[in-house]
Formats: C-alpha cells, sequence, structure tokens
C-alpha cells in the first residue's frame, strides 16, 4: 500500500490495472476522456490493449467480444454515450459477460453540459436497456471510493458474470486527493469460474448453486457459444416461456441473491437520530459535513450513504431508516432513489430535498435542502 | 492543521500542475490528506484556470470541504478577478502575485509577495514557461509549506526527464528570491 | 427392425448436427457458401495450419448469422450490425485465434457499416464474409443496401429511390488486405477465396453472391429456386485481375467475380502497441 495523489479517473484506471485489465474500448467523451488517455499510456506495459473505436457501440461490443476472449474488458463514456452502449449492455447481460463500464455523469438530457456534474443518469445506469434484468450500481463519493469501488467492480463483474456499472461523475472525476493505492496481493481480485468438466459434458449456461454459470472461453476447446437471443442451458435458442422464464428468474435472481456481497452502505450518527439524511456520490459529499454541523448544533439528525445504488438490500437499510422518524433524501436530480428509499423506509416520512446544481453543491444550499424538512 | 491554497492564471501557465505537484508533495512525502479541485474554461489556451486545494493532517479535515474559503496561500498567476480573489484573504494570508501582467496597484491587508515572476524566468532562466516553477521555489522559500527537496522529488516523479533541469533551475532561481 | 447405418457426411464434424434441420429455405444460398467455407478449413486444419479450437465464428443478426448456430467451432451470436467490433475485441485481447465474421448485407453494411469501413481502415485482423442477397429477409423483404434501383421491396413498395451500394468498392477503397468477390454459382471460389484468405493476416473481405429465392425471388419475379440460381450463373463472370471499376453489381451487365484486392500492409496488430 502506498500513499498517491489521483483524481477520481485516474484512480479508476489504477484500479482497473491492479484488478488485471488487459482490454479497454472507448470513444472520446468529456467528462471520461482522461481515463482512456491515461490508460492508453500505462496499460501496454501492463501487457493490455487500449483501442480507440468509431464510437460507444463498437467499445461496449469489442469489450464484451474481449470479455468472451478471456481477459478482463472495460469501457468508460458519460451520458450520450452511456445511451449509446444501450443495446451492448444488454448483450452482456443475456450472454452473462463480465465487463465493468464506468460512466462519468455530466449535465444531460441530450448533449446536455458536458463538463459539469449532476446525478442525472442514475436510472440510466439501473435501466439502461431493454429486457427484464437487474445489474448492479456503485456510486463513489471520493477518490479512494473511486479506487476501491472500481476494484469491487471487477470482483463483482467475475464473480457473477454480469455487466456492471460504476457511476462516478464529474466533480469527483476531475478531483484530486490523497489515496492509498494497494500493490498486487493485498486486496482480493476475484477471477470467473472455470468449467470443471471436459468440453463434452459442458453445458455454457447450466448455473452452480450460486445461479452463476462456469464460464469457458474461446480458443479453450469447449466451443463456447455466445448467444444473444434467449437460451437454454446449452446456449440453444428457445422460444417457449418455461425457457424464457428460467433465464430471466436466474439472470435477475442471481444478482438479488449476491446482495450481501454486492450491496454497501455506510451509516453515520443513525443509531440515535429522529432523522436521517440519505445521499449517495458527490452529493453526499456534500451533506456529511452538513449533517455534522447540524449535530453539532444539537440536532439529532443521521446520515446513511448509499455506495451501491442497485441492487438495494432493503432489508439493512429498512433496518437502519425505520427507525427514524423522518428520512430526507438529497439528489442532484428529480428523484430518482427517492422513489425507493420511500418505499423500503417503512414508517418513517420521507421527503425528497433536491439540489440541482451543475456546479458543486455549496454547504448552504445542501443545508437548506436538509434543515428544510428537520 | 488545515492550510487552504488558491492557484490562479491563465490556461497554459502551469496552473493545474503546480497543484498536482503540490498535492503530490503533500500526499506522499508528508503524509498530509490533500485535495485538489480543478476548474478551467474549454479553452485550451487562455481563459481562467483555478485549482482549489486544501492541505491538512487528517482526512477529517480535508474532506469536508475542498473549496477555498480561508486560504492560507494564494498563488496568483494572472489577475483574473484580482479584487474579488483578494477579498478572501485574511491579514495572514501569504499572497504571491506575478507583477509581469499587472501594473497597478494593489491593495490588501495580506502578505504580499509581488513580482514579475514571468518576466524573470524570462530574464534568468530565458523561459517564460517555467515561471510557476519559479513562484513555487519563492512560495517554499516565504511559507516553508513544502521542502524544497520534496519539491524536487514531485517534479522529477510528474514530468518528463528533459523538463527536470530547467524545472529545478527555476524551482530554486524562485528560492533565491528575497524571502 | 434394423436400421441402415447412415453415412456421414465428411463436413458433419464441423456442424453441431444436433441443432439441424437449419432455417434456411429451400433455394437458398448460404448452405452453399457454408460448406465451401467449411472446405476451405477443413483444409487448412488438415495442412496443420489452423487449430480447430482456434477457430471463432462471430455473427450478428440474420439469416447469415445464423451460422453460428450450426457451425461445432467457438461461436458468438451477437447483435444486429456489431459482429465486427466483438470480433476485434476477440481477436485483439487472444490474437493466437483465427475469427471469422459471417453475415448478410444488411448486417454488416447497413447497420454494421461504420463498424466495416473502420475495421477495414485499421487493417483488422479478421476475415469478414458477407452474403448478400440483395434483400432483407429473416425480417420479410424490406430495402437492403444492396436492393438494386427501382426494385419492389415491402417498404419501397414504390420501387427503390436509391442506387445500390457497392461494399466491394467501398472496402477496396480502404486498407484492406483482401478483397474478393465470389457468388454461390461458383462455390469453388468461395472455397479458394477463403483458403487464400485464412493464409492472410489484416482484413479480408469476401462478398458472396447469394440467391434468396423465397423474399427476394418473389420481388423480382424469380420465384423458382432452380430458376433464380441458373439466372445469376448466367450473369456472373469470373475475371482473375479484375479492376474496381467493374465491381458495380449490375443485373444488366453482369456480376464480376474475382480478387480485387491482394496486398500484404501492415496489419492492426503488426502495428498497435501491446504489452
Amino acid at each position: 500500500m502506498r500513499r498517491e495523489f489521483l483524481s477520481g479517473n485516474r484512480a479508476i484506471a489504477e484500479a482497473a490495472i491492479l484488478s488485471g485489465l488487459k482490454f479497454y474500448a472507448g470513444y472520446p467523451i468529456t467528462p471520461a476522456s482522461d481515463l482512456m488517455e491515461y490508460l492508453a499510456e500505462k496499460l501496454p506495459s501492463y501487457g493490455g490493449i487500449v483501442v480507440q473505436f468509431e464510437d460507444e457501440i463498437a467499445s461496449i461490443n469489442a469489450a464484451i467480444g474481449a470479455s468472451w476472449a478471456g481477459v478482463k474488458a472495460m469501457t468508460a463514456t458519460s451520458g450520450p454515450g452511456f445511451s449509446l452502449m444501450a443495446e451492448g449492455v444488454s448483450l452482456a447481460v443475456a450472454t452473462e459477460t463480465p465487463v465493468v463500464v464506468v460512466d462519468i455523469m455530466r449535465a444531460g438530457p441530450s448533449t446536455g453540459i458536458p463538463t459539469k456534474a449532476t446525478q442525472s443518469d442514475v436510472y440510466q445506469a439501473r435501466w439502461l436497456a431493454h429486457g427484464d434484468y437487474t445489474i448492479p450500481v456503485f456510486a463513489p463519493w471520493s477518490v479512494q471510493d473511486c479506487y476501491d469501488m472500481t476494484i469491487k467492480s471487477f470482483n463483482v463483474a467475475e464473480k457473477f458474470r454480469t455487466p456492471v456499472v460504476l457511476l462516478s461523475d464529474a466533480n469527483i472525476a476531475h478531483m484530486w486527493e490523497t489515496l492509498y493505492v494497494r500493490e498486487p496481493g493485498e486486496v482480493e481480485i476475484i477471477e470467473r469460474k472455470k468449467p470443471s468438466v471436459p468440453p463434452e459434458e459442458y453445458r455454457p449456461y447450466q448455473p452452480g448453486l450460486d445461479l452463476v454459470p462456469p464460464m469457458a472461453v474461446f480458443g479453450e476447446g469447449y466451443k463456447v457459444i455466445v448467444e444473444s437471443l434467449v437460451h437454454d442451458e446449452l446456449g440453444y435458442y428457445r422460444q417457449d416461456s418455461v425457457t424464457y422464464r428460467e433465464m430471466i428468474a436466474r439472470l435477475n435472481e442471481k444478482i438479488r441473491r449476491g446482495v450481501g456481497y454486492i450491496y454497501e452502505q455506510e451509516e453515520y450518527w443513525v443509531e440515535d437520530s429522529d432523522a436521517v439524511v440519505v445521499a449517495y456520490g458527490s452529493t453526499a459529499r456534500m451533506v456529511y459535513p452538513v449533517v455534522k454541523a447540524l449535530r453539532q448544533k444539537g440536532a439529532r439528525v443521521g446520515f446513511l450513504r448509499l455506495k451501491t445504488l442497485w441492487p438495494l438490500d432493503e432489508e439493512r437499510l429498512w433496518r437502519a431508516l425505520s427507525r427514524a422518524g423522518k428520512v430526507i433524501v438529497v439528489e442532484n436530480n428529480t428523484g430518482r432513489v427517492y422513489l425507493d428509499v420511500a418505499r423500503i423506509a417503512g414508517s418513517a416520512r420521507t421527503f425528497f430535498s433536491p439540489v440541482i446544481t451543475v456546479d458543486p453543491p455549496k454547504f448552504n444550499e445542501v443545508m437548506e435542502a436538509v434543515a428544510r424538512w428537520l | 492543521m488545515r492550510h487552504e491554497i488558491l492557484i490562479v492564471g491563465r490556461g497554459g501557465q502551469g496552473v493545474l500542475l503546480l497543484g498536482r505537484l503540490i498535492g503530490l508533495v503533500a500526499s506522499k512525502y508528508m503524509n498530509y490528506y490533500t485535495s485538489g479541485t480543478e476548474h478551467y474554461a474549454s479553452e485550451t489556451r487562455g481563459g481562467e484556470s483555478r485549482v482549489d486545494m486544501v492541505i491538512a493532517d487528517s482526512l477529517e479535515e480535508a474532506f469536508n470541504f475542498v473549496s477555498v474559503t480561508n486560504p492560507h496561500i494564494m498563488i496568483l498567476l494572472y489577475p483574473y478577478n484580482l479584487d474579488s480573489y483578494l477579498k478572501l484573504a485574511q491579514r495572514e494570508t501569504f499572497v504571491f502575485l506575478d507583477k509581469t501582467f499587472h501594473q497597478g496597484e494593489v491593495r490588501t491587508e495580506a502578505k504580499l509577495y509581488a513580482h514579475e515572476y514571468t518576466r524573470l524566468a524570462e530574464r534568468l532562466l530565458n523561459n517564460p514557461r517555467v515561471a510557476n516553477m519559479l513562484l513555487l521555489g519563492h512560495v517554499v522559500k516565504v511559507t516553508n509549506l513544502l521542502p524544497l527537496d520534496y519539491v524536487k522529488m514531485g517534479i522529477a516523479e510528474l514530468l518528463d526527464k528533459r523538463y527536470h533541469e530547467a524545472n529545478f533551475k527555476a524551482l530554486e532561481a524562485g528560492f533565491n528570491l528575497p524571502a | 427392425m434394423a436400421l441402415a447405418k447412415l453415412t456421414l457426411h465428411p463436413l458433419d464434424k464441423y456442424l453441431r448436427t444436433d441443432r439441424l434441420p437449419h432455417i434456411w429455405c429451400p433455394g437458398c444460398g448460404i448452405g452453399i457458401a457454408l460448406g465451401a467455407m467449411l472446405r476451405a478449413i477443413d483444409r487448412r486444419i488438415n495442412e496443420g495450419k489452423l487449430d480447430r479450437n482456434k477457430v471463432v465464428f462471430v455473427t450478428g443478426i440474420g439469416c447469415s448469422a445464423r451460422v453460428s448456430f450450426y457451425v461445432d467451432f467457438d461461436s458468438a451470436h451477437t447483435l444486429h450490425g456489431r459482429a465486427i467490433p466483438f470480433a476485434t475485441g476477440v481477436k485483439l485481447a487472444n490474437p493466437s485465434l483465427e475469427v471469422i465474421v459471417v453475415g448478410g448485407d444488411g448486417d454488416i453494411a447497413g447497420i454494421g457499416g461504420n463498424h466495416l469501413l473502420h475495421a477495414a481502415k485499421r487493417n483488422m485482423d479478421l476475415f469478414v464474409v458477407m452474403i448478400t442477397n440483395f434483400v432483407y429477409a429473416m425480417t420479410g423483404g424490406q430495402l437492403a443496401p444492396t436492393t438494386p434501383l427501382k426494385v419492389y421491396t415491402t417498404t419501397t413498395p414504390h420501387g427503390n429511390p436509391e442506387p445500390p451500394l457497392n461494399v466491394v468498392k467501398l472496402v477496396a477503397s480502404l486498407n484492406a488486405n483482401y478483397v474478393a468477390r465470389a457468388s454461390i454459382t461458383t462455390p469453388h471460389y468461395i472455397e479458394m477465396f477463403t483458403y487464400k484468405a485464412l493464409g492472410m493476416r489484416g482484413f479480408r473481405f469476401l462478398e458472396v453472391i447469394s440467391t434468396c429465392p423465397e423474399v427476394y425471388g418473389r420481388h423480382i419475379g424469380l420465384r423458382n429456386p432452380v430458376t433464380m440460381f441458373e439466372e445469376l450463373k448466367k450473369r456472373v463472370k469470373y475475371k482473375p485481375n479484375p479492376v474496381i471499376d467493374e465491381s458495380d453489381i449490375d443485373w444488366e451487365k453482369g456480376i464480376v467475380i474475382g480478387e480485387y484486392v491482394v496486398r500484404n500492409n501492415p496489419s492492426y496488430l503488426d502495428l498497435v502497441k501491446r504489452g
């Protein structure tokens, strides 16, 4: 472990290298381009390759192809490019391909404000593509968090054979902070499960007890079938309700069952509080000092930060929130995660208090948003 | 301890590099917790660049507020919004201003160090592009914030080898200016 | 009652025979194209130049893309138009694989057109086989990028107002190392060109002119598979060294097949910095 001073985007790149990234595909877009530039410089010396493709559609599909050739793959983008990746993400879902997609949120819709941060892509991260699926979404709030959650994103992608979205934003991307960087061997790096049977017995989509099928890749003699159509355990196209139901149930259930591993929340002064403020990402960064200041003035208010946006551990979140009389959700959008928190919070009264700004939220703005409901 | 440093200049003057260098030295060689928030215009050259830096003993002190509101040091390589930035300066703030780009009077109660850093870099080193390092050398001398040797180590780590010598010289030239 | 012993076809070893019968219509040319390709692959394997476990078929969506259902190699049936970028990722992640993309003209040159031109520009180390049937057949007969001018399709019921795309000319204008055209009426050339392409580096492109009596044949009044095959055969002319200016597909003047581009430019893998 050593101390470094890096930006959020560089921290993601460093953590990806540590996690074993060997293939990065991308297309330039503010505020994600410098992540690719940094990797383009460094990754070849770690045995990897960085390719600038013709668009984000090619980028995500190439990353999925690389993953099937047996390497860890990643792409990074921002809202408009993320929109173009929608179909590719659905392919990764259906084919159960480990791949990490980093979305550095800027202000949308459309071209929006490329250099400025909001939290307006939260649902995009959750439900980007067509089809009935669940994928993990992580929301870091600091450079250290970018680093740690990138490692986690790769681990989750490999362990559950799923695309994972790491949802940063323009504020964190270009903020520089002291962080602890790990050396190889200092942190657990998970690799996808390989088949234990010979090729003639291998069924490419037959799950283990964790509902995740072992993954043979190209070139190993397993005659792998990557199938974008609805398929059975052999990877053969089926058009019947039974196969469809089994496949969709398993794709969702393998993530839901993994929630204990995937989901993380951080609680500050939640135990003794009458009101709890819920926030995530760069907005949470300012909620934290606001709640601290309120407590110094004697208010019985706590703070809960969501590190994982989806899937939510509803039981755990409910336990933390239901004790409080009030729950206040602060987001830099018109209310996204709020809808789930309001559903989960149980008997607590829930309030949504947006801080919609394209500049880093100011102390007074956030204080006003929180104090209004206390 | 929590120190705030504000660095302001024109795009191309090496404002962001100064921030990254100070942050690296403080984080890596001095075990401080540091944050740097960069602001810049869309233009690659020209336009205001600014870094808000926080250097603190503990993560808690560095983490809470990353904007500069009470600067310990202000490094003004270009007089963008000079009056409004000077309003942030307290009596004990160290203000370093490049006079090359500002001929007028500077009214402040802060500890003002106004030199023609860019012109000095031209004259002493034949290279106006290292004015940022010359100024940093002077900051190091006056404020004792970072040891000179550590800053050199930071330069060696951040910059390509062929730029080391010019930047070391500029740093030393700044360090040799009167405190 | 004893059943007569089935004699296996010599290419069955490269097919997932449990997935047969295939979906292709009577008179469809895709099977002829696939058979010829497999014979070329078989030759390469028998010569010890190709490892069967290192062959990967990548396809998109469409009738031709269904090839990945039936070949008993590593295979990927991916998204409509995205076979080339997927295959690019495969090849760059493991350069020891021989990656073959098969698709229709809609898949490769329509929705996937931008990927095609960039892969050719990069001289990416892929072999792309585009099976041209002049129509979107799987979806029921809509306009394709190669549909000739004025032809009726279900989405141009008043006649196609767009001149067709000459994909051979497009790819030849870029940095591809190999650009050839064959026809399902000349399967020996499909085999010969495939065999040759598999021994080369860089971007290799083969267009196979095919018949689709079921859908396209209905549009142009050649509903009978034999008649359509005969009509295509009449128009196909092989030239040993065709020039690109004669590559336009013209039902009246004929369709020139042959090797349009053969060169040895450095490929992407030759030029890219990797660890």
